[in-house]
């Protein structure tokens, strides 16, 4: 690095300078101290190339030359500038710049992107720090108490390592925020943004309240996560932001919630739509009547999780919502099923209770295929779950019938653990829509899953004519029968019994197409009644105010 | 600091004068050194004639905190008031004290904390190299705790790209503050509502005055002294779950 203007000026725009004009002055000698009182920053950047450099100066106060030198004693006797090895070779050798450099900011960076990770961390510091010793020395005559402060060894220290002086990782969140959504008026609280059925669910929340204002004033927070697979899906819903997405500002789960609460509480958006967030709905169960106070509150619910042998796992219903409910102005689910045993388990009263509502998810839709091919077709997350395991029970039990498996948009290596290498189970690939799908291949959808809210893909697929044939479990019942469906018991019996079943109802399917396709046709239109868009429009607004237009008050 | 300018304010030049509020609750002999450091601080002003008033304000005080006030009182050099409250909530304490301060200009102290000598000399040098020293809030550089150490920067509202976007997420500031004495009547402190979950009033008034439009600085080479208290109002906010009372 021969340029040692280089080694501290920014490399591409949006960096910080590392030259630190105050602290250069502080620690020159008093006449040169005095002369440049008055300099600028560019002035003393002059100086210390022109002589501090030469002096062994440090330009930043992050970085401390003596420091440096007494614990690389080869770099003194090799009469080599401090701060020009530790740039060039120091910090790649692993080198620290100071005693409270946390190591593991390193990781191969060169010395001014190293100093940089530690600045966006911590801050510069200034370094007047000789002004308070005498101060501190006037006081002690005063307070005995302040005597236990071990002035050079602890305050020093802490000032090089843990002081807010640009603010925390929290207030730097906020500011871009701001900078990103000027006047917020809505808020949407999501995980990150994967390709899953909660999200999709989030998404058509999302898209229907922006047909009200174009998306303008509406943040997409994405607190849990850094996945944007699923980004597509809220095009032109409002800004995204996501609180893990640089490495250098990430926030564990308490503080994360933390500032979900002060972006409430502080910008006060009208209307804030919680969807599987954890920091959101950790917030709400900590602040949720400050945060009441502040903005009308609708969250969305689809399923519980359940474990190995159907022990659920808990998850926001049972962690969260019973304590937040009186604070949420609703509830919404994608289903019924849910939402009632919820006001049974909980014993809720009528009051809250009624905050719990149906929505049915839209979709649109497609003509129906003329042919069906005679494959099955299985697509999903290789999950527990999804339960693959008996998918390939039924396949075992079908070696004549060809089952093709598609995961959404990701590539699974592991896709033989589950005991699906067979002969006919083919895998896909990865898909991020239902129209990338090769579906004149398939006479049949099969869904195995083990617990659900209203699966997306047998709507989707549901909507253009394709037959299904699917566990019993969540919404599905509210929306498959012995009309237009096949819906099997998955819940009892061992493995077999329940590979039985479905491999039964897919040889019923495949033996007799004409009802096969009379079925697809009615789920079809069941679905049109009950899930198309327009009736999803239209019912929303009586659902939750975040469906509504918003006026007057912008926060 | 040395800026050449005179001894008054602005525009209509008042003359310097300040009232020193010292906010006392339960203190006890705490409450001697917080005085000491006031008196320590204030000297260097009356040497130059400048005027000041201690205003001592107890808020519920215990009969131990009161009886050490009144000694303070007997050996008090300069103009000393004391002031018994009893509305159990800082902010109005404050308010209270600030309605019954006389000098143009307020400087807030806790009764178990205590400014470090320069405080006032460098904080009425820098107001005296402005040309409008009302818009001012002042505070001091760093903030020592003690006993068990520890250092906070206060960062001056100019270095901060987004004051207020920074102080939705941190209080930047105490309440030990000096500014005129319009500034807080106009921007009172709001009672904190513990039970309602919203408090720290003195972060409240830092967001107020920020989006008011009033600067925020650090005085350079100045600290307070601040005394970690396991009961201190802000600790009990933190084990409440409060958050700081919004903006509207």
């Amino acid at each position: 690095m021969s340029d040692p203007r280089a080694t501290v000026a920014p490399s591409q725009p949006g960096e910080i300078w590392l030259f630190h004009g105050s602290s250069y002055r502080a620690a020159l000698a008093e006449p040169q101290r005095l002369e440049l009182a008055a300099a600028s920053e560019e002035e003393l950047l002059q100086h210390w190339l022109e002589q501090g450099l030469a002096q062994g100066l440090s330009p930043s106060p992050r970085f401390g030359a003596e420091y440096y030198l007494a614990s690389n004693p080869d770099v003194g006797a090799a009469g080599l500038n401090p701060w020009l090895h530790w740039c060039e070779y120091g910090a790649q050798e692993g080198r620290l710049p100071h005693p409270a450099f946390p190591r593991a900011l390193m990781q191969g960076r060169s010395g001014p992107a190293a100093l940089r990770a530690w600045i966006a961390e911590v801050g510069e510091t200034p370094p007047e720090l000789k002004c308070l010793e005498p101060l501190w020395r006037r006081a002690l005559a005063i307070e005995p108490l302040l005597g236990r402060l071990q002035w050079q060894d602890q305050l020093q220290g802490q000032l090089l390592s843990d002081q807010a002086y640009k603010g925390t990782f929290r207030a730097s969140h906020i500011c871009r925020i701001r900078a990103l959504v000027p006047q917020l008026r809505r808020l949407v609280l999501l995980p990150q943004l994967d390709l899953g059925g909660a999200i999709r669910v989030a998404s058509h929340g999302a898209q229907l309240a922006a047909q009200l204002d174009g998306g303008e004033g509406t943040l997409l927070l994405c607190t849990d996560g850094s996945d944007r697979g699923a980004a597509a899906w809220f095009a032109g819903a409002g800004l995204i932001y996501g609180l893990q997405d640089d490495p250098l500002l990430a926030l564990d789960r308490e503080q994360a919630a933390l500032l979900v609460a002060q972006l409430i509480s502080g910008l006060q958006p009208a209307q804030v739509l919680l969807a599987n967030s954890a920091a959101g709905w950790d917030a709400l169960a900590r602040w949720g009547p400050q945060l009441s106070r502040c903005s009308s509150i609708t969250a969305q619910l689809n399923c519980r999780d359940y474990g190995p042998g159907g022990v659920p796992l808990g998850g926001y219903a049972d962690d969260q919502l019973r304590k937040a409910l009186p604070q949420l102005e609703a509830v919404l689910f994608d289903h019924r099923r849910f939402a009632d045993q919820l006001v049974q388990q909980f014993a809720l009263p009528a009051a809250e209770a009624r905050k719990l509502k149906l929505q049915y998810q839209p979709v649109t839709t497609a003509t129906a295929l003329e042919q069906w091919g005679p494959a099955v077709l299985w697509a999903g997350r290789l999950v527990e779950q999804k339960r693959p395991e008996l998918l390939a029970a039924v396949a075992g039990l079908l070696p004549h019938r060809c089952f093709e498996l598609w995961a959404p948009g990701r590539e699974l290596e592991d896709w033989r653990d589950w005991g699906l290498e067979l002969p006919n189970v083919h895998w896909c690939g990865a898909f991020t829509a239902v129209d990338q799908l090769p579906l004149e291949r398939y006479g049949a959808y099969l869904h195995t899953a083990a617990f659900e809210g209203m699966p997306n893909l047998v709507l989707e697929l549901g909507a253009r004519g394709m037959p299904v044939v699917a566990s019993d479990v969540g919404g599905l019942p509210e929306l498959l029968n012995r009309e237009n469906g096949w819906l099997v018991n998955t819940s009892t019996g061992d493995l077999g019994a329940q590979a039985g079943r479905l491999a039964g109802a897919l040889e019923q399917l495949f033996g007799d197409p004409a009802q096969a396709r009379q079925r697809g046709l009615a789920l079809q239109e069941k679905l049109r009644q009950q899930h198309s868009p327009e009736v999803f429009g239209a019912g929303a607004p009586a659902l939750s105010g975040f469906f509504r237009p918003i006026r007057g008050r912008v926060g | 600091m040395l800026c050449g300018k005179g001894a008054t304010v602005g525009a209509s030049r008042e003359p310097w004068g300040f009232s020193l509020i010292v906010n006392g609750h339960r203190e006890g002999p705490l409450l001697a050194a917080a005085l000491a450091s006031v008196e320590e601080a204030a000297s260097p002003l009356v040497a130059r004639g400048i005027s000041v008033e201690l205003i001592l304000c107890l808020d519920r005080p215990d009969h131990y905190t009161l009886a050490v006030a009144k000694i303070l009182r007997q050996r008090a050099r300069w103009p000393f008031r004391l002031l018994r409250l009893n509305h159990g909530d800082l902010a109005l304490a404050r308010n209270s004290a600030v309605r019954a301060a006389r000098q143009p200009w307020l400087a807030f102290l806790d009764g178990d904390d205590l400014w470090a000598a320069n405080w006032l000399e460098a904080a009425l040098a820098l107001l005296q190299c402005e040309e409008t020293p009302e818009q001012l809030i002042l505070h001091p550089r760093y903030n020592v705790y003690f006993p068990e150490p520890g250092v906070l920067v206060s960062p001056d509202q100019g270095e901060l790209a987004d004051p207020l976007g920074v102080l939705l997420a941190d209080n930047l500031w105490t309440a030990l503050s000096l500014a005129h004495r319009r500034v807080y009547r106009r921007y009172p402190y709001r009672p904190n509502r513990l039970q309602e979950g919203f408090g720290y009033e003195d972060w409240n008034w830092n967001l107020r005055t920020v989006a008011a439009g009033f600067q925020h600085r650090a005085v350079p080479d100045t600290c307070h002294f601040l005394r970690r208290q396991p009961q201190s109002l802000g600790q009990r906010s933190q084990a409440l779950g409060v958050l700081v009372t919004p903006l509207t």
